[in-house]
């Protein structure tokens, strides 16, 4: 029980994963593309917590690490979004092929 | 634990149900006869100005961004304020640094005039 | 509360089940739908799911973590962004581009690879007994000894951010 326990959390954070992944490469919004982080973010933090319940592991580490996982992303999407932003003020699109200024 | 956190399940498929449930009623009872003075925004009476989709000013995405940032400080806060009993001085000198450390950022954006509101 | 005839982590596992449903189908609608407005709305329902997955796997601290920050902070700064740019997002625009047989083919790839090495892991899930004191109070035990620099660094990386994105949104414009 424990173990098919284990692995539907595991199988389902894959799943969440992927969908992230399928996200970040068919959004043309670059809005959309943060938010596909953000749920990728989501699938590797029910990971660590199902590891914390399931493993043999120091106490409490899947607990602290998804913490520091969520910080560092509230941070991400503060500044992702900011340059998203001051992008947007100067090409006027948030679409990522019209964001080209860097191409030869 | 779920059995802790029972109450709280059913609490929100009551919720769910009591929702659903008002809004499918009205579904089923009203009569649809919409027109073009129906459809409009809603604005107290006033005539709408615009769509209910504006642009926002960019200030207020400053304030957001102040706003998550102190946000995540409090979810350090709280751990810190269960076992600061226990822990005594060195916790409270961490904890000072660490909410010296943000302040600074706090600082520097009352210094730069982003806290006004022009 | 008892129940007689279940087994408890038999009810565990259906309501694991019941919110892992919920978190695929509004995982798979932030990514598909068209207005980007409903996306940021549909991600509140997925990070809620999630948040639930945590109370589920005893970590009741995250799933308050994840309400608090995620869904009241992370959402309303994703929404007002949405706002911002809402003059060129609207639903008219198409939101997807052409990789999307690409993109299916990457992820059944993803997904052939990162199953066979989970499947041939050989790791054994046993149920862990719970922490004395609760899980908060032994997460701020940890923060305060263990992890004590991270938890210092993670205040260096929040101010970080806060100036930068500060900068770069904050110049007084034209």
């Amino acid at each position: 029980m424990n173990n098919l326990f284990f692995y539907t959390i595991i199988i389902v954070s894959l799943f969440i994963f992927l969908i992230g992944v399928y996200g970040v490469l068919t959004r043309r919004n670059a809005i959309g593309i943060l938010m596909s982080i953000e749920i990728m973010f989501n699938a590797a933090n029910i990971n660590l917590v199902a590891f914390n319940k399931f493993m043999a592991l120091e106490e409490s580490i899947g607990i602290i690490f998804p913490i520091f996982i969520i910080t560092i992303a509230a941070a991400e999407t503060a500044v992702g979004l900011a340059l998203i932003l001051s992008i947007y003020r100067k090409v006027k699109s948030v679409y990522v092929e019209k964001m080209d200024l860097l191409k030869w | 634990m779920v059995n802790e956190y029972l109450a709280v399940f059913i609490f929100l498929v009551i919720a769910l149900g009591f929702t659903v449930a008002g809004l499918v009623t009205a579904f089923l009872v009203r009569n649809s006869n919409p027109n073009a003075e129906k459809e409009s925004t809603y604005e107290c009476g006033e005539e709408p100005v615009g769509g209910a989709w504006i642009q926002f000013n960019m200030r207020y995405y400053l304030f957001a961004i102040l706003f998550v940032i102190f946000d995540v400080e409090i979810i350090f806060l709280y751990p810190w304020a269960v076992v600061f009993k226990d822990l005594g001085l060195f916790a409270f000198v961490e904890m000072v640094l660490f909410l010296g450390i943000l302040v600074l950022g706090l600082a520097y954006c009352w210094k730069k005039g982003h806290l006004r509101w022009e | 509360m008892d129940f007689p005839f279940f087994n408890g982590q038999l009810i565990t596992y259906g309501f694991f089940l019941l919110f892992a449903t919920v978190a695929i189908a509004s995982a798979l609608l932030v990514v598909s739908v068209k207005n980007i407005m409903h996306s940021a709305l549909f991600l509140a329902l997925f990070l809620l799911s999630v948040a639930a997955m945590f109370f589920i796997f005893d970590a009741d601290f995250l799933g308050i973590v994840q309400i608090l920050l995620y869904i009241g902070g992370v959402i309303v700064l994703i929404l007002f962004a949405v706002m911002l740019t809402s003059r060129v997002s609207s639903q008219l625009i198409q939101q997807t581009n052409e990789q999307k047989f690409l993109a299916i083919i990457v992820c059944i790839f993803l997904f052939g690879m990162l199953s066979y090495v989970i499947f041939t892991s050989g790791l054994k899930g046993f149920e862990r007994p719970l922490v004395e004191g609760g899980i908060t109070r032994n997460v701020g035990q940890l923060l305060m000894t263990v992890y004590v620099l991270p938890f210092e660094v993670a205040s260096l990386v929040l101010l970080a951010a806060l100036i930068g994105a500060m900068v770069i949104v904050g110049k007084k414009d034209e």
